[in-house]
């Protein structure tokens, strides 16, 4: 198993399953806390990959699923090769690291919508349309 | 002198909740680390030595008890300390103890002498070894002694990744206040109250705000907690130093009163702790060769604890005398 792809794959499962659960409702001060617990508690609870991910699903309460979820599931499946208690002992250990580098990914990702509103708005107000006309 | 070791497969007869820590709400359980064979390391669950030194103290000292008739409301505060605690060092103020009284404290709580413990301001070295209790495990296998192994494969056992024996329970408190039926028993201003967050909660939930729903929620409470599952196997071993007779015996009435009824980590109350020994092997260890057999673990209570009862019965007045003054 690549470490650094195993990583980046639950990573992508998190910004996965965090959009997901945000849909559904989830409070959004707390929800990072709640997919931090959730992911810790998968990974010392499950004894592979797919159940790390399903188990996941369940516990953020999301009914359905996705195809980001999907996805990503598949995708980090495919990453672990059949080495399940390296990719949950990776996760058991780096979980914190793991959380910075999803949360880290979505501000960017927010930054770089924002970004693209503001250019946008400034197109428009120069050739004087009113914004999101 | 010789070295006495009981070996012992244990099972775990209800879920075990015995927990290193909780971040939040949610309780992890105790694991150690582990490097495998391969060079990896992992984390796995464990019932650490410690709990099980606590349980063999608890069951001997109950034992020790009863033998000298002072299960009444007959222990000071320090008594009780160093019977259940193994005492603590009481600081300058208490005087160190002589090796007349040392001797006398030994004598009369031979578990005391196995155990070790600190009273009259002196640390008294114990000569019991225990083990953690080791989850039996893929991951442990390597470990394992052969017999353990030989009576895996007789029984027919598998061995999972220690992560199968884990799971994470959720448990919640409820409140009351929610219950239209309990809200009847409140004094009328306090039932206007209650009612009045609930709709304040139903609002903040309609308006989808967040900060208003955290203020207003109820005291519900759901808890998260790991759990070694029922079933679960564990091999563990204990180990004393032997000087005489008694306490030959003295170690045999704590195992086996420990092991009658095991208990260990949290949530007794609700099902949760017992262990069970399903296979034990006694170890006499006569170097430079080692004798071993087999042990029926139902037959250990029966068969012992003469001596050790005769001991302490016989002493019982000075065993009173001696729990009154001792400063432990």
């Amino acid at each position: 198993m690549d470490t650094e792809i195993a990583r980046a794959a639950v990573v992508r499962l998190v910004l996965a399953l965090r959009a997901e659960y945000l849909a559904a409702g989830a409070n959004p001060l707390k929800h990072w806390e709640q997919l931090h617990e959730r992911l810790r508690a998968a990974a010392r609870t499950t004894g592979t990959a797919e159940e790390f991910a399903t188990k996941l699903q369940r516990d953020l309460r999301i009914a359905t699923v996705t195809s980001s979820f999907c996805s990503a599931t598949t995708e980090l499946v495919d990453a672990v090769g059949g080495e399940h208690a390296a990719l949950l002992d990776l996760i058991d250990r780096e979980h914190g690291y793991i959380m910075a580098l999803a949360r880290k990914a979505a501000d960017e990702k927010r930054r770089e919508a924002q970004a693209k509103r503001d250019v946008r708005a400034a197109v428009a107000a120069e050739e004087g349309e009113p914004w999101g006309a | 002198m010789k070295t006495l070791r009981f070996e012992f497969i244990l099972r775990a007869e209800q879920p075990i909740c015995h927990l290193e820590e909780s971040l939040g709400n949610s309780g992890l359980a105790m694991r150690r680390k582990v490097i495998l064979p391969d060079g990896r390391a992992t984390r796995i669950p464990c019932i650490t030595a410690d709990t099980m030194r606590h349980g063999l103290r608890d069951a001997v000292t109950y034992s020790y008890l009863d033998a000298a008739g002072l299960l009444g409301q007959d222990l000071g505060e320090e008594a009780l300390r160093l019977l259940f605690a193994g005492g603590m060092i009481t600081g300058s103020a208490g005087g160190s103890v002589k090796m007349a009284d040392y001797w006398q404290m030994v004598e009369l709580n031979p578990a005391l002498a196995l155990l070790g413990g600190n009273a009259q301001n002196r640390s008294i070295p114990g000569r019991l070894f225990v083990d953690d209790s080791t989850l039996i495990c893929e991951e442990q296998m390597h470990v394992l002694p052969d017999w353990v192994r030989e009576w895996l494969k007789e029984s027919g056992v598998g061995v999972a990744s220690h992560r199968a024996y884990i799971e994470e329970a959720q448990r919640v408190r409820m409140d009351p206040l929610l219950d239209p039926a309990k809200r009847a028993l409140l004094l009328p201003d306090h039932r206007a109250r209650a009612e009045q967050r609930l709709i304040a909660s139903e609002t903040a939930a309609t308006d989808n705000d967040a900060g208003a729903t955290e203020q207003a929620k109820s005291t519900m409470m759901p808890r998260r907690f790991e759990r070694l599952v029922q079933g679960a196997l564990f091999w563990w071993g204990v180990t004393a130093h032997i000087l005489s007779d008694l306490d030959d015996d003295t170690f045999k009435v704590m195992v086996a009163s420990f092991l009658y009824d095991a208990h260990v980590g949290g949530k007794r109350g609700t099902g949760h702790g017992l262990l069970r020994a399903v296979r034990g092997w006694n170890i006499d260890v006569r170097r430079p060769a080692e004798r071993t057999e087999s042990l029926d673990v139902r037959e250990l209570g029966g068969q012992i604890g003469a001596i050790f009862r005769a001991h302490v019965s016989e002493r019982r007045d000075q065993i009173a005398e001696f729990l009154k003054r001792v400063a432990a």
